[in-house]
């Protein structure tokens, strides 16, 4: 929208002379554009004296509608709203500081350098306002929303493991700061590791017995999106575990399809491969567990 | 842009005559309640993992939500969904719109892992941390030789249950002041699979899981339009009430005493952090700028277990009874955007990542599987210092043509790892551009480059490693990624996106270990809106995940390749139509399909048996119809058909005496063919 902003946007049209009155006649229920939903939502909360509906109503947001809701003649076209319209005019950073205005607090205070804004995304990319559930609001829901776009997370999503995503029971923003963070991919918490304790806590230590990359990045072993393999995991042991660990004995060794049931079922290999003896891949506490085995 | 902040005018609007007459503000009490019935056709923990529809038979469907609204913006919302299952929840907020709120909150999540487990060991079944074997169990030096191994198996469900509580208040105190208090308690109960072995033998067993999370969130926050500052507190309390896990060992005894085994469960731990954060931008809209600065400490005292439960040994002294383990975590981000002439802006950031670990060092004599004294070893409490910084700049060319460019360094020093540092650099060139209104061009390319300063040494342990293996977070690597993203709107009513992603990483000094990588993604995504009340969807997406990794059997023994290649395939098509044949049917549809297939090739002197692939399928079909029998009363029908096939070598025929030297679970990969009919009625008020 903002590179196709067109007209020009810092020209202020006037008002409508008798407010939402004006633009309800036309948008009401049966309209090519139905609005009146906006009054079971926040923003039509008049005991609040901060929100739309208590000062410039529609126009609050949506900009002057004084050009727009003028009589037009036969088959001349209507000049479009301002802001948050089809073919609005002003630009996607004027909607959002609209928005901001109001929600430039808490978790949009990191907004202005953020990864989202770079990319020209507007808040009415994702918020749908007039909705009394907006659906990026609703973890069931939100998912659809961030998937749009995240192609790539979409198809991690559907893998054979994965988050309770599909299920509805988990949202993006249940570890990203979709508003902007200071953090790689957007996170929440501080760093990757604090993110993945916010549920994980058994996880976080410190142990005696700590296992370097576990202190370091889950996503060294795991694929938080979803995985083809069980437990996020990037791939299966043995050779999740060979990629650092070639020592020699039975940790270097070439694990075949001969140790398949048919040949000769081979243990560093089956079930839980490596796991089936050093079952504590994320640390142990154990005075004799340097080899995450107790 | 803050010249032209359409708030600066509002003085000047004369509103005197707007009166909202056609507003239909909402007040008083409205609610929906919602209530039917279910079927679930088959018994499947996979199908119903998360979602609670895990068993053969009915289900009751029951939610609902209540609102009320006042003249003087108070409010309260309450809302409750999958009441009848395992997955529910419900909410309960109120308040004042503005000025402040609170809220209660309870929400179950259940993970049901594996229905077609056996185990024999008792105590596995009721949640026990002591797991024993039957009275006339036999010993044997494999599997085989445990003659009453059939005998002694039972079943045994891997399932957990996690339930959250939460509550919290927010404040708004006039213009500026923000607080906020949140608490929530976790719990986790279930059992999960571990294995416990005696030197290379081993049980996979059935251990209970017992946890209790507490966290508690408080900030306060001061906000203007120019700057704001936020100080907030997080603390996280891990309690895990099992100490840890005993069991009898199922195999002969190989050394005296060895008859039952103790390993350790996580234990307690906590986690305190204080948050700095803020923002700031001038007027002008030329910069803006934000920071965070977290300091946190972990900490875990636990009293240790004995170095082992063996009457035949005995314990070593130890210097301590308890870890006393701390580690100081140190988070500080900065970033400011600058826009110095309208068509560049700059976006420059810093960023310091510390993991202090003060734990102290101390020697232990390991006592090998409850078996033998073996050596003594050193704890290496595991830090690590990050610094980084990047320098990013979007020029829009012209109108519908930006062009990017950036570049990032970041140092990373570890302790008691095999790389003391490392550097990594990026680089990064892009382009946005949008030839005509209705297309949209988006392309990227990065490389990194990742290098060790300083030799790779190799850890001094025995048995020894290969002094060629190099771990893949400490070695010198290249990576490339390429992006390109495409929407086209042909029409007002279709909108089609394209988008393909590569990632190639080549670890070029490394031949032991990951040696490279690839990632590539392409997706497809139509979407429709052919007539009013109705939209389509479609999409196509294909990622294959490539990993090349090198391998010498005993050091310098056969060398061995790996190639793992996962590719994974979803295509999805549905639509919704309102107002179908009569007004107020509605009917949808949605069709998904995705297919899993992973490769792995072992390359050993070209002699090995290959690998079967790892198999699985999921397809689904989902069909809902509503009817608006009144202005007050929908009902609606959902019918799910979900089909899923696996094929996993890692579990398939492994039976519980497979493998000679892992008492297994006999666990299979699942599948199963699951229809679920829902029939259910919303009544609103």
């Amino acid at each position: 929208q903002d590179d196709g902003a067109s007209g020009d946007e810092t020209a202020m049209p006037p008002y409508t002379r008798t407010g939402a009155d004006t633009c309800l006649k036309c948008h009401d229920e049966t309209s090519e554009f139905p609005v009146l939903s906006i009054f079971r939502t926040p923003h039509a909360t008049v005991g609040d004296e901060k929100t739309p509906f208590a000062g410039l109503q529609c126009e609050a947001c949506h900009g002057p509608g004084g050009e727009h809701g003028k009589r037009v003649r036969f088959g001349q076209e209507r000049p479009p709203i301002p802001a948050f319209g089809d073919n609005s005019i002003w630009s996607t950073d004027r909607e959002n500081e609209i928005c901001l205005d109001c929600h430039r607090g808490s978790e949009r205070m990191h907004w202005e350098a953020s990864t989202h804004r770079r990319y020209d995304l507007g808040c009415a990319d994702c918020h749908e306002v007039h909705d009394t559930h907006d659906p990026v609001t609703v973890t069931a829901e939100q998912t659809q929303v961030c998937l749009d776009c995240h192609v790539e997370q979409r198809s991690a999503v559907n893998q054979a493991s994965s988050h309770p995503i599909r299920a509805g029971k988990m949202d993006c923003s249940a570890c990203h700061q979709p508003h902007g963070a200071l953090t790689e991919a957007m996170l929440s918490k501080p760093t990757v590791n604090e993110t993945c304790f916010g549920c994980h806590a058994e996880k976080r230590g410190p142990v005696l017995w700590e296992h370097a990359p576990v202190t370091e990045d889950c996503t060294l072993c795991h694929r938080p999106h979803g995985s083809n393999h069980p437990a996020l995991l990037t791939k299966r042991p043995p050779l999740l575990c060979q990629e650092c660990h070639s020592r020699a004995g039975h940790p270097s060794i070439g694990r075949t399809g001969a140790d398949l049931p048919s040949g000769r079922a081979s243990g560093f290999l089956l079930t839980g491969s490596c796991t089936n003896c050093h079952s504590q891949v994320h640390g142990s506490n154990h005075p004799s567990g340097s080899n995450l085995s107790r | 842009q803050d010249d032209d902040d359409p708030a600066a005018e509002d003085e000047t609007v004369d509103t005197s005559s707007w009166r909202c007459r056609l507003c239909p503000f909402e007040t008083g009490w409205s609610g929906s309640i919602t209530a039917g019935g279910g079927y679930v056709s088959e018994d499947s923990f996979e199908f119903g993992d998360y979602t609670g529809l895990e068993e053969e038979g009915a289900y009751p469907i029951l939610g609902g939500e209540l609102r009320y609204r006042g003249e003087n913006a108070g409010y309260l919302d309450l809302s409750a969904d999958n009441l009848g299952l395992e997955s529910r929840s419900a909410r309960i907020e109120g308040g004042r719109q503005g000025s402040y709120r609170l809220y209660l909150e309870y929400d179950s999540l259940p993970h049901y892992i594996a229905d077609d487990a056996q185990t024999v060991f008792y105590g596995a079944r009721t949640g026990s941390s002591n797991l024993t074997l039957p009275s006339d169990w036999v010993r044997g030096d494999t599997t085989a030789d445990m003659t009453t191994l059939d005998g002694s198996l039972r079943d045994v469900d891997i399932e957990q249950e996690r339930e959250a509580i939460g509550l919290g208040a927010g404040i708004k105190q006039g213009d500026n002041w923000r607080y906020n208090l949140d608490f929530r308690r976790f719990t986790q109960e279930g059992n999960r699979v571990q294995g416990g072995n005696f030197l290379l033998r081993s049980a996979l067993l059935v251990v209970p899981v017992d946890y209790v999370t507490e966290q508690m969130d408080a900030s306060v926050g001061y906000v203007t339009d120019r700057w704001q500052m936020e100080l907030a507190y997080h603390g996280s309390f891990f309690t895990n009430n099992d100490e840890s896990v005993s069991w009898d060992n199922p195999y002969a005894s190989v050394t005296d005493g060895d008859d039952r085994g103790r390993m350790s469960t996580p234990p307690d731990n906590s986690f305190n952090q204080l948050l700095l954060s803020g923002a700031w931008r001038p007027e002008g809209g030329w910069l803006s700028t934000s920071a965070r600065v977290a300091y946190g400490r972990m900490e875990q005292n636990e009293d240790f277990l004995p170095a082992t439960i063996n009457p035949a040994i005995s314990s070593p002294a130890s210097s301590r009874d308890s870890l006393e383990g701390r580690v100081d975590t140190l988070t500080a981000n900065a970033r400011a955007r600058a826009v110095p002439w309208k068509p560049l802006s700059i976006t420059g950031e810093v960023y310091y990542d510390e993991r202090d670990n003060r734990t102290p060092r101390d020697k232990y004599v390991q006592i090998m599987t409850d078996q033998y004294i073996a050596d003594t070893r050193t704890n290496k409490p595991y830090g690590f210092e990050k610094t980084g910084a990047s320098l990013d700049a979007d020029y829009r060319l012209l109108r519908r043509l930006t062009l990017s460019a950036g570049a990032s360094r970041e140092d990373y020093e570890r302790t008691f790892q095999e790389v003391e540092r490392t550097r990594t650099d990026e680089y990064s060139l892009g382009l946005r551009a949008g030839p005509w209104a209705n297309l949209q061009l988006r392309l990227r390319q990065t490389r990194e480059e990742r290098e060790a300063a300083g030799d790779y040494e190799t850890l001094e342990v025995m048995p020894a490693e290969n002094p060629r293996l190099r771990k893949y977070h400490l070695a010198d690597r290249v990576r490339d990624v390429t992006s390109a993203n495409l929407s086209w709107s042909p029409s007002a009513w279709a909108s089609i996106g394209v988008s393909a992603d590569y990632a190639e990483d080549d670890y070029e000094e490394s031949d032991i270990g990951l040696t490279g990588a690839t990632d590539m993604t392409y997706g497809l995504d139509v979407s429709l809106v052919p007539a009013e009340g109705m939209t389509a969807y479609a999409f196509v997406s294909q990622q294959r995940i490539e990993s090349d990794i090198g391998g010498r059997d005993n050091v310098s023994g056969a060398v061995w390749s790996a190639e793992l290649n996962d590719n994974i395939r979803s295509v999805g098509i549905g639509g919704e139509v309102r107002d179908i044949l009569r007004d107020g049917l509605d009917l949808g549809l949605d069709l998904t399909y995705t297919r899993s297939r992973g490769e792995t090739d072992v390359d050993k002197r070209g002699i090995a048996p290959p690998f079967p692939d790892l198999k699985s399928d999921l397809r689904s079909i989902g069909l809902f119809t509503r009817y608006e029998v009144s202005e007050t009363t929908d009902l609606r029908l959902d019918y799910r058909f979900e089909q899923y096939r696996t094929e996993d070598f890692y579990y398939d025929e492994v039976e519980p005496d497979t493998i000679s030297n892992v008492l297994t679970l006999g666990r299979e990969s699942p599948d199963y063919d699951v229809h679920v009919i829902g029939l259910s009625a919303r009544y609103r008020f």
